[in-house]
């Protein structure tokens, strides 16, 4: 097996579809590229004036193919079992013939066989299911491994003492192995063997039973692994690639792959869909909670409100609503009423509109046991459409009548509170006639996020695009206030004159 | 496509009313249009005893990634906190609801939690005694808000959740946030 962390080689299973006969193992061998392979320096003085130096920088690579449990001799083997008498087994006779029938040439990249058992084979821990009528379980009971290793340390030589021939060759065949190696000998002229020196490739494990490949080190087309000597690296290269032999089954692949591929851009087609709003008009997305209120005078309180929406804006949502009647929690002194009550808005704007705003208006009502209700503070915010997440308290106030003693009387013997029709009055208190003040009473906190959303990416700003509809709009609210201002005015003088005549 | 990613933690309780250890079940509800990639909407957090502060401590972690077609349905946050008396009995303390921050940034959202108060005189003195509360049999009111106003409640203590809101690919889709 090969070292990971040294090699950075590892090995992979391969569950096989096709006949293992297809199979097709590829060896790329070269140069590593960071070895310049320079001439000798007596090659270099040998040179002739004016001869260029010989491209000695051999990059090339070699491509070697086997076939499964194909023999391929190296210069050593083939010497050796060229000759007849050096044949002694059966199996030196049969690479005899092979060589002799064959007509193999020796290569630098070679292969063993099973046959030849070159190196062990890999080891299965299979449980055996145990019994006592199991004459496995009974041998394994026998061996005096785990006793003889308290003493003196692993005994394996022991531990092969009480298999039976069956288990032994149960053993044997579950594997069939075939090694490729890269023959780094040195020969004489006359390819006779100087230096004997054999480097491990690659090895192929086949599993007949569980129809599995093991392969090791795993198919590597990318980064190539060093040629591993066995007391250094040698300055070569080497890259594996296996040909499962599965060109049958490219059609069938090719088509489901195709079929995944639809699948996945009908999925991101469907994804991509945003939804956008139509042109011309801007979606404003509020998401709008009445979280907490503070300092009320009475307790059982819940929050009336009331959303504004100019005409040129289109909701859909409720615009009215009220929160839950909630009794107060005690915080260092402070009293708090906890709400947490959302309202989520979906308007539609007009790319036109120039600082596009609501206004919210509330009403704090506090309940008492006998389920009468008494306002106790009103308030309001203008909620500008603008992208973000917000926080505010809104200080609460009510009418009063003017005279102090007259308010707190009425308050305390007959209850209730002066109401507010027109919430308009809370705004602008200016603009309308004053015959009560305002008391501050208490807080909400609110806090609400903002999203815009166009049509096109980047749209401008509506300033750019109609200049002119923000003077029209002020001149419609200067107006307006004009009109107010002269119905008080008139609603005055009308008094006074009826004063007059009586 | 859009993709929001809340990272942050359910932090700690503020003035609860219980002595109780208090543990928290959550649930991040969003719209049909709205994905959940990865993490999970749901969880609980640990339960934990107040300090003398009444105060617990969670720093519950929450992480998730949702993608979305449209910005309807924007993921809100649903509590509901737990009592866990020395018995092993438990029963719910509290719910609370917060819309998360559509801002990207870090933002520290404190959810105020309320509980439906006992009606009658024989229902808080068995509450008094013996413990246990009233439930919502339609937990959807807790996030709608449109039928609470038949609702009495108690007002009970804050959570308080800090959470780092990441938006991507919203203004490729004329989206504008900040």
């Amino acid at each position: 097996m090969c070292d990971y962390i040294k090699n950075n080689k590892s090995s992979q299973v391969y569950w096989l579809k096709e006949n293992l006969n297809a199979l097709n193992v590829k060896i790329t061998i070269k140069s590593q590229r960071n070895i310049a392979l320079l001439p000798s320096f007596e090659h270099y003085v040998n040179l002739l004036e004016g001869e260029n130096i010989p491209n000695t920088i051999n990059n090339e690579a070699q491509e070697f193919t086997f076939k499964w449990q194909e023999k391929v001799f190296s210069q050593h083997d083939y010497q050796k079992y060229s000759n007849i008498h050096n044949c002694i087994t059966e199996l030196d006779t049969k690479l005899y013939e092979m060589i002799a029938n064959n007509d193999k040439t020796p290569q630098k990249v070679f292969t063993y066989i099973h046959e030849e058992f070159v190196l062990p084979l890999p080891v299965v821990d299979v449980s055996l299911s145990e019994g006592l009528l199991n004459i496995n379980s009974c041998m394994q009971k026998v061996k005096l491994n785990d006793k003889l290793e308290t003493v003196g340390g692993k005994t394996i030589s022991r531990q092969n003492l009480f298999k039976s021939n069956d288990t032994l060759s149960n053993e044997e065949d579950c594997w069939v192995a075939m090694h490729i190696f890269y023959d780094n000998s040195e020969y004489d002229e006359e390819v006779n063997t100087i230096y004997r020196e054999e480097c491990l490739l690659l090895s192929l494990f086949y599993h007949p039973g569980y129809n599995y490949l093991m392969v090791s080190p795993d198919i590597n087309i990318l980064d190539s692994y060093v040629v591993e000597a066995s007391s250094r690296m040698l300055d070569l290269e080497y890259l594996v690639d296996i040909d499962f032999g599965l060109t049958c089954c490219g059609d069938d692949l090719v088509e489901f792959l195709a079929q995944l591929y639809k699948k996945l851009e009908e999925k991101k087609k469907a994804i991509i869909n945003f939804a956008k709003p139509s042109l011309g008009i801007r979606k404003c997305y509020v998401f709008f909670e009445i979280a907490t209120a503070q300092h009320f005078d009475m307790d059982n309180i819940y929050i009336e409100y009331n959303i504004k929406i100019p005409d040129n804006i289109q909701c859909k949502s409720d615009l009215t609503g009220r929160t839950h009647v909630s009794r107060s929690l005690s915080d260092e002194d402070i009293q708090v009423w906890t709400y947490g009550h959302n309202i989520d808005l979906e308007l539609d704007v007009n790319t036109g509109i120039d600082q596009p705003h609501i206004k919210i208006y509330f009403e704090a009502i506090s309940q008492d046991r006998w389920g009468r209700q008494r306002t106790e503070g009103y308030s309001y915010l203008t909620l500008l459409l603008q992208p973000g997440y917000y926080t505010d308290h809104l200080s609460c106030s009510r009418p009063e009548e003017l005279n102090e003693i007259d308010a707190e009387s009425r308050r305390f013997f007959v209850g209730g509170c002066n109401l507010i029709h027109d919430m308009e009055v809370i705004e602008k208190p200016q603009l309308y006639a004053t015959n009560f003040r305002f008391v501050s009473t208490g807080a909400i906190k609110v806090t609400w996020t903002t999203m815009i959303q166009s049509h096109f990416p980047g749209s401008p700003s509506t300033e750019t695009l109609y200049p002119g509809v923000s003077l029209l709009q002020g001149a419609d609210d200067v107006l307006k206030q004009y009109k107010r201002a002269k119905a008080t005015l008139d609603a005055a003088t009308r008094s006074i004159s009826e004063s007059d005549s009586d | 496509m859009a993709e929001l990613h809340i990272l942050g933690y359910l932090n700690q309780t503020n003035n609860f009313r219980e002595t109780h250890s208090l543990y928290c079940r959550y649930s991040v509800q969003a719209g049909p249009n709205w994905n959940l990639i990865s993490g999970l909407s749901e969880g609980q957090t640990s339960s934990g005893k107040p300090n003398c502060n009444k105060c617990v401590v969670w720093s519950h972690p929450l992480d998730l990634h949702y993608v979305t077609k449209g910005i309807q349905g924007w993921p809100k946050l649903i509590l509901q906190v737990n009592c866990l008396d020395s018995l092993g009995r438990t029963w719910i303390v509290a719910y609370g609801c917060s819309s998360l921050p559509a801002v990207p940034g870090y933002h520290t959202i404190q959810v105020p939690c309320w509980l439906p108060a006992a009606t009658k005189l024989s229902d808080r003195i068995r509450q008094y005694f013996l413990g246990g509360s009233h439930q919502l049999l339609q937990s959807d009111i807790v996030s709608l808000g449109t039928d609470r106003f038949k609702l009495n409640t108690l007002s009970q203590g804050i959570v308080e959740l800090n959470v780092c809101i990441i938006l991507r690919n919203f203004s490729q889709f004329g989206v504008e946030y900040k």
